[in-house]
């Protein structure tokens, strides 16, 4: 799954630390999910959605082999 | 809305101390040249290896600093590769010892499976988080 959370991270001036602190979880969950090594549960990818006040849909995105 | 169940951080120094206790037990069995009967022993090795489980049973269900949702994630994943690792152990181990130790085929004790399954979630577990804390720092330089 595609996501823009580095690019959203950029714009709103956030470290990956600051986003961790802000959604509740760790730095690596943020960093893995920025790599796509893990795809974040329902509830977190709303509160990172929240946080940079933008629909679900235009933070993550399917991929052809998802 | 939390569902992850954790025991709280203090049971992993608890746990630590209930792998140690045992095994210093032992170590001072062994030194003292202590003589006890076979029931004792097999008392002694029982509740050794219970108290060992335990331990590490609370090692890897405690709260750590860096607890969220990643992390229940791959210790959810590491519960069930090390299910099936046991189920191969199972399958292989009186193999090995019937054909390699030309020993006789016993049934495998639940304890000595248990162990298994708990030292290999451990170790597993805790590859998969100095791994992390690997690739994020070298993301950072």
């Amino acid at each position: 799954m595609k996501n823009y959370i580095k690019i959203e991270r950029a714009r709103h001036n956030l470290t990956q630390g600051d986003l961790a602190e802000k959604v509740g979880v760790s730095r690596q969950t943020i960093n893995s999910i920025e790599t796509k090594k893990y795809i974040p549960s329902a509830v977190l990818a709303l509160k990172i959605a929240k946080i940079f006040n933008i629909p679900l849909n235009s933070l993550f995105e399917l991929e052809e082999h998802d | 809305m939390n569902t992850n169940f954790l025991f709280p951080a203090k049971f992993k120094t608890f746990g630590i101390c209930l792998i140690a206790v045992p095994i210093l037990v032992a170590v001072l069995l062994k030194l003292l040249n202590v003589d006890v009967t076979v029931d004792i022993k097999t008392l002694v090795k029982t509740l050794s290896q219970a108290l060992i489980c335990l331990g590490m049973f609370f090692m890897i269900y405690s709260k750590y600093k860096d607890d969220d949702e990643m992390l229940y994630m791959i210790r959810l994943q590491i519960t069930v590769q090390s299910l099936f690792m046991a189920i191969i152990y199972l399958i292989i181990s009186p193999l090995i010892d019937f054909f390699i130790f030309k020993d006789e085929i016993n049934p495998q004790s639940a304890i000595k499976i248990i162990m298994f399954v708990l030292i290999f979630q451990n170790i597993l577990f805790h590859y998969k988080r100095y791994q992390l804390k690997k690739e994020l720092n070298e993301e950072l330089h």
